[in-house]
C-alpha cells in the first residue's frame, strides 16, 4: 500500500491531521508524521531527517505521498529526498496539495489499495468539492485539468493497444467521442504509454491530448449501466481502426522544432512585399462579474446550441462541396460544442470566480488551444486554430463582438502564427497581398477559404522568421503560393523586375477599369455584352462599378443560406429589388433556386443522395417543393418593378420541366393578380443550357424562351461525365473538349435560328483563351465574376494575336 | 593563514554559535518586522546544537566535521534556513572530504558548491531579499581577490556580503514568509542575508587569527 507522510511546522496540527485521515481509513493505513522542532518537538519547525525517517517507516515499495505545510516544510521536505536512493526518491511524490483535504484524500485513495499516481491526482483535486459549494475561492490552486469526478459504482477495465497507423487524431478521436456518448456509462481512457489521462472518453479535447500513436496501449474504464456493452462496442471499434484505413501510410513525420521545416504552398499565386507581424489581437471578453450563476450557465448553453445550429447550416453546405472525408473535420470541430471538459472547465470558472459566460468559456478554450499547441503530433497541432475558431463563434452568440480582423499600413505581406477561418474572410486583398503562415498546413479550413479568396499563401515558415525578433527578421519577401517557395530580402534586381511586373499589371488594371463602362466591341464590329455573376448585394455593386452590362446570372440561393428557415416572400421581393436598383435598369438575370447538389439547404431535409449531381437539384428541386417555388416566383415578379428584371430556370432537362416551371410561374402571376399587387407582365423568361439533352433539343427549346444562358461547368461535367470536384480527373474536366464546344455551337446555331441571344455564364467565360473560342463561335454575351469584367472588355476590343 | 586546516574550521563553527548566541534578538526582530520571528532563534537553537557536537570531531577531515554540521542543522534549526544552510554545509562537505586542510582556492570551491545548493535549494535568486543577496556578491569578490590568499579574499569578500546585505532593505521579498507581504517587505534588512553575512565575518575573524 502506498505510504502517506505529513510535514508540518506544528507536531499538534499534524497529529490532528493523523486522527482525521485514520478516522476515515483505520488504522492500517500506512502514515507517519513528520513535524515541529526543538527537544521535545513543541517548538514550531520542521526537520528535514525526521521527514527521511518517516518516509522511510512507510515506503515499502509501492511509493509514499508527502503532505507539507509551508515553508520550511517544502524545504526540508526536498532536502530529505536528496537521502533516499534513486530508486526510492522515483517512488516518493511531494504534493502541493491543501494539507487537511489532501491527507484525507489521499489516505482514503491509498487504502483503496491505488497506485500512486491516483492518490496524487486525488489529492490535488480535493479542494474543488469545497471550492464547489463555497463559490468563493480563486481556483488559482487548482491544476490546470480539473479534476474529473470519480467514477461511481463497479468499474470495468480493458486494455487494448491502437491500431491506428496515423494514431489517435481528431476525426478518430471524434469518431471514438460520439461512440463513446452513445452508452449509458461512464468512460474513462488513460493512454498507459505516454502516462496521459485519464480523460473522459466523450472529452474530444482530452482524446487528442492523450497523444495516443500508433501501438499505444490504452486502458479503457467504464461504470454504469451500460458499462460492459460499451467496453464491448469500443473494443471492436478501435481494432477496426476507428474508421480510418489500417493500411494508411504515416506521412514524413514533421516533429515540432526538428530541423529546417520546409515551407508549403497552401493558396496559390505570386506575392511581394515588405513584412509586417501583426501580432495576435487579445481577446478579452469583458470583465464584469455575475450575480446568478445558473442564469450564466444557461446562457452558454444557450449559446452553444445556436453557434451548433449555425455551424451545422454551414457545414452542410461545405460538406458538399469539400467531400465527405474533409467534411468530418468540421464534424469534429462541432463535437467541441459538446465536450464536456471544456463546458465542465467554464462552468467551474463562473460557479468559482463569478466568471461570466463569455469570459469562463474563452479561458476554457484558451486553455485547449494552448494544449494542443505543445502537442508533437503536427494534424493535431493545426487544429489548435479550429478550436479556437468554434471558441469564436460561440463568443459570438454570447455577442461579443470578436475583432480579430487583421490590418496593415501599407500593402505587403503578412507574417502570422496561423489563421482563423474567420480571419480569413476578414482579410483584405488590396492591402494584404499574400500571407506566411509559421504553422499551419494545406489541409486546413483557412488554407482552403485563402485559396477560394486567392490570397497567395505558405505555411510551416516557423523555422524560417522567428516571429519574436521583428528586429532580425527580413523586411521583404516573395513568396509563391503553388510551389511553396520563399525568397527572403530579395536581392533588388530580382524586386525590381517584380515589382515592376506587377506595378504594370496594376496600371493596366487601373487603365482597364476606366474603359470598363465602355461598350466591348469586337474589331469586326460585334457588340458583346459583358455581364457579372452575382450572389450578393455587394457583388452586384462591384459588377456596376466594374462596368458591367448587367447581371447575366444572379444566383438567388444566398438568399436561403445560413438560416433556420426559407425566406419570406417579403424578405425575398426586398432583397432581389435592393440589387436590380443597384444596377441602374441595366438588365438583371434572376436564376431560380439552385439548391441541392452541392448546396444543400438543411431546413428543406433533404434526403441523402447517392449522386447528388444526378439528384434532385435546381428545377427538380423547385417543382418537387411547390411552396417553395412559388414564394420565390411571387418575390422575383414583384422585384421586377424595380427594373429590367429576367427570369432563368437552371438544369433544365426535359421539354416537360420548361412548361412545369412556365406553369407555375404564370400561377404566380395569377395569385398576385388576384391580390392586386403590383408587377410586369409578361417577364422575359430563359433556361440555363447545362444538361447536354437541354443541348441535344436546343432547336425544340428555342421558340419557347427568350435567352439561353450555358453553364459551361455542368455542361462539361454532365458531357464527360466528369466529376468536377474529383482532382484526379481534372484534365479530362475541360469546356474546350470538342463535344462540349460541338453542344455549345448547336445551342448558339438554335438560339440565332430564332434570333435568341446566347451568354456563357460558367467560369470558362472569364478564361480569355476560351472566351476567344465562344466568341469564334458567336456567343452574344459572356457573365462573369464582377472583377473579371474591365479584363475581358478589353480583351473584346483588341483580342490578342492567337 | 594561508591554509583552512580542521581546528580552525572547529574554531569558526564554535566561533557561530557564540556569534548567533549573541545575535539571536537582534535576527528575531530583523525577522519580526517581515517574517516569523523565528529566524535568531532557529539560527542559536541550531549552532549551539553544532557547538554539542564539535568536541567530538577533534581530529576529523573538513569533510566530516561539515557533513555533521548540516545533518544537525537539518535536523535542529527548524525554520527554512534549517535544509538552507544544512545543503550549504552539505554540498561544501563534498569538496572537502578527507582533507585536514583546504587552500585559498578550495575554501573558494567550498563557498561555490554551497552557495550553489542554497540556490537550487530555495529557488530563489539575486534581488529576491534573501540570504544570496549577500552570499552571492561575496563569493564573486572571494574568486576575484582571491590571488592575494585566504585572508585578503575573506575580507573582499566579507565587504561584499555586507553591502549585499545592506541592499536588501529596500527589496521586495519573493521567496519565503517574507514575500506575503508583498510591498510591505520594503524598507526591512534580510535576517537571511544579515545571518550570512555574520557566517562569512566569523570565517574571516578564524582565518585572520
Amino acid at each position: 500500500m502506498v505510504g502517506i507522510v505529513l510535514v508540518s511546522h506544528s507536531r499538534a496540527l499534524a497529529e490532528a491531521a493523523r486522527k482525521l485521515v485514520l478516522a476515515m481509513t483505520g488504522d492500517e493505513l500506512p502514515l507517519a508524521v513528520a513535524a515541529g522542532t526543538g527537544d521535545d518537538r513543541s517548538e514550531l519547525g520542521t526537520d528535514a531527517t525526521e521527514i527521511l525517517t518517516a518516509i522511510q517507516t512507510v515506503e515499502t515499495g509501492d511509493g509514499a505521498l508527502v503532505l507539507m505545510d509551508m515553508g520550511s516544510a517544502i524545504l526540508s521536505a526536498e532536502t530529505a529526498l536528496d537521502f533516499l536512493d534513486e530508486d526510492q526518491r522515483q517512488r516518493i511524490r511531494l504534493c502541493s496539495a491543501p494539507f487537511i483535504e489532501g491527507a484525507v484524500a489521499a489516505g482514503v485513495s491509498a487504502k483503496l489499495g491505488n497506485p500512486l499516481d491516483d492518490i496524487l491526482r486525488e489529492a490535488m483535486g480535493a479542494l474543488h468539492q469545497k471550492q464547489d459549494h463555497l463559490h468563493d475561492t480563486e481556483p488559482t490552486a487548482t491544476p490546470a485539468s480539473a479534476p474529473t469526478p470519480e467514477m461511481q459504482g463497479e468499474i470495468l477495465t480493458l486494455r487494448i493497444a491502437l491500431p491506428n497507423p496515423l494514431g489517435l487524431h481528431a476525426r478518430p478521436a471524434a469518431r471514438l467521442a460520439q461512440e463513446a456518448a452513445a452508452f449509458k456509462a461512464d468512460i474513462r481512457l488513460r493512454n498507459l504509454t505516454s502516462g496521459k489521462g485519464p480523460i473522459s472518453a466523450r472529452s474530444l479535447t482530452g482524446l487528442v491530448t492523450l497523444e495516443a500513436r500508433n501501438r499505444h496501449e490504452l486502458e479503457i474504464a467504464a461504470s454504469g449501466p451500460e458499462a460492459q456493452a460499451a467496453l464491448d462496442r469500443l473494443k471492436a471499434f478501435i481494432d477496426a481502426g476507428l474508421g480510418d484505413p489500417l493500411d494508411e501510410t504515416v506521412p514524413a513525420p514533421v516533429e515540432k522544432a526538428t530541423g529546417p521545416a520546409r515551407t508549403i504552398g497552401i493558396s496559390s499565386g505570386l506575392a511581394v512585399g515588405r513584412l509586417f507581424f501583426p501580432g495576435e489581437s487579445a481577446i478579452e471578453p469583458p470583465a464584469q462579474a455575475i450575480e446568478d450563476v445558473k442564469a450564466e450557465y444557461k446562457r452558454l448553453q444557450d449559446a452553444l446550441t445556436q453557434t451548433r445550429t449555425r455551424m451545422q447550416q454551414e457545414m452542410a453546405a461545405l460538406t458538399r462541396q469539400l467531400g465527405k472525408a474533409k467534411a468530418e473535420i468540421f464534424s469534429a470541430q462541432m463535437l467541441v460544442l459538446d465536450d464536456p471538459q471544456l463546458i465542465e472547465k467554464a462552468e467551474s470558472r463562473m460557479a468559482c470566480q463569478k466568471e461570466n459566460a463569455a469570459r469562463a468559456w474563452w479561458f476554457a478554450i484558451s486553455e485547449a488551444v494552448q494544449s494542443y499547441l505543445q502537442l508533437n503530433d503536427e494534424l493535431l497541432r493545426q487544429r489548435a486554430a479550429d478550436l479556437h475558431d468554434v471558441g469564436l463563434a460561440v463568443l459570438r452568440s454570447l455577442g461579443v463582438a470578436t475583432n480579430e480582423k487583421i490590418e496593415i499600413p501599407e500593402p505587403g505581406l503578412i507574417v502570422v502564427r496561423d489563421l482563423t477561418p474567420g480571419q480569413v474572410t476578414q482579410l483584405d486583398p488590396e492591402k494584404i497581398r499574400g500571407v506566411i503562415c509559421l504553422e499551419g498546413g494545406k489541409t486546413s479550413h483557412s488554407a482552403i477559404l485563402l485559396r477560394s479568396r486567392g490570397i497567395p499563401a505558405i505555411a510551416q515558415a516557423g523555422s524560417l522568421i522567428p516571429p519574436l525578433r521583428p528586429s532580425t527578421t527580413p523586411t521583404m519577401a516573395i513568396i509563391n503560393g503553388a510551389s511553396g517557395e520563399i525568397q527572403l530580402d530579395p536581392d533588388k534586381a530580382t524586386l525590381e523586375k517584380i515589382e515592376t511586373e506587377q506595378a504594370a499589371q496594376r496600371e493596366r488594371a487601373a487603365l482597364e477599369k476606366k474603359e470598363s463602362a465602355k461598350p466591348a466591341v469586337t474589331p469586326d464590329g460585334r457588340h458583346i455584352e459583358v455581364a457579372a455573376n452575382v450572389g450578393s448585394l455587394a457583388d452586384a455593386q462591384t459588377a456596376y462599378e466594374n462596368g458591367a452590362d448587367g447581371i447575366g446570372l444572379l444566383r438567388t440561393e444566398f438568399l436561403f443560406m445560413d438560416r433556420d428557415s426559407a425566406p419570406s416572400e417579403d424578405e425575398q421581393t426586398e432583397s432581389l429589388r435592393a440589387i436590380v436598383e443597384a444596377m441602374h435598369g441595366k438588365p438583371v438575370v434572376v436564376r431560380t433556386l439552385d439548391a441541392g447538389g452541392d448546396k444543400d439547404l438543411p431546413y428543406l431535409n433533404l434526403p441523402q443522395e447517392e449522386n447528388p449531381f444526378l439528384g434532385v437539384r435546381a428545377i427538380r428541386l423547385c417543382l418537387r417543393r411547390r411552396e417553395l417555388f412559388h414564394t420565390q416566383l411571387r418575390a422575383i415578379l414583384r422585384a421586377a418593378t424595380a427594373g429590367d428584371l429576367r427570369i432563368m430556370f437552371p438544369m433544365i432537362a426535359t421539354m416537360g420541366e420548361l412548361q412545369e416551371a412556365n406553369a407555375e410561374l404564370a400561377k404566380a402571376h395569377e395569385s398576385l393578380l388576384a391580390e392586386k399587387i403590383d408587377h410586369p407582365w409578361p417577364v422575359p423568361v430563359g433556361m440555363m443550357m447545362e444538361v447536354p439533352s437541354a443541348a441535344m433539343l436546343a432547336a425544340d427549346f428555342a421558340p419557347e424562351v427568350k435567352f439561353f444562358s450555358i453553364g459551361t461547368n455542368d455542361l462539361t461535367q454532365y458531357t464527360l461525365a466528369v466529376d468536377r470536384g474529383n482532382t484526379a480527373l481534372q484534365d479530362l474536366s475541360d469546356p474546350m473538349n470538342p463535344a462540349v464546344l460541338s453542344l455549345i455551337e448547336r445551342i448558339i446555331h438554335a438560339a440565332h435560328a430564332h434570333q435568341l441571344p446566347v451568354a456563357i455564364c460558367g467560369e470558362a467565360g472569364s478564361d480569355p483563351a476560351c472566351a476567344a473560342k465562344f466568341l469564334a463561335l458567336g456567343i452574344d454575351e459572356l457573365s462573369m465574376n464582377p472583377r473579371a469584367i474591365p479584363g475581358m472588355k478589353q480583351f473584346i476590343r483588341q483580342p490578342a494575336p492567337a | 593563514m594561508t591554509e583552512l586546516d580542521s581546528k580552525s574550521v572547529i574554531a569558526w563553527l564554535r566561533l557561530l554559535g557564540e556569534v548567533y548566541g549573541q545575535k539571536k534578538d537582534y535576527l528575531t526582530d530583523l525577522d519580526a518586522a517581515i517574517g516569523d520571528a523565528d529566524h535568531g532563534a532557529n539560527m542559536a537553537r541550531g549552532f549551539a546544537a553544532v557547538a554539542t557536537k564539535l568536541d567530538a570531531l577533534e581530529g576529523k577531515d573538513i569533510g566530516t566535521i561539515f557533513k555533521t554540521a548540516a545533518m544537525t542543522l537539518l535536523s535542529t534549526v527548524g525554520g527554512a534556513s534549517g535544509p538552507l544552510y544544512g545543503s550549504f554545509f552539505l554540498q561544501a562537505a563534498s569538496v572537502a572530504n578527507n582533507k585536514n586542510a583546504l587552500t585559498a582556492a578550495e575554501v573558494g570551491a567550498a563557498l561555490d558548491a554551497g552557495i550553489k545548493a542554497v540556490v537550487s535549494r530555495g529557488k530563489a535568486q539575486a534581488g529576491d531579499k534573501t540570504m544570496l543577496d549577500a552570499l552571492l556578491p561575496a563569493l564573486a569578490a572571494y574568486q576575484e581577490a582571491v590571488v592575494g590568499g585566504l585572508v585578503p579574499g575573506l575580507q573582499k569578500a566579507v565587504e561584499a556580503a555586507k553591502a549585499g546585505s545592506a541592499a536588501t532593505k529596500p527589496l521586495i521579498a519573493k521567496k519565503g514568509r517574507a514575500s506575503y507581504l508583498g510591498e510591505r517587505s520594503a524598507g526591512h534588512l534580510d535576517p537571511g542575508a544579515e545571518s550570512s553575512t555574520f557566517l562569512l565575518d566569523a570565517l574571516l575573524t578564524t582565518a585572520s587569527q
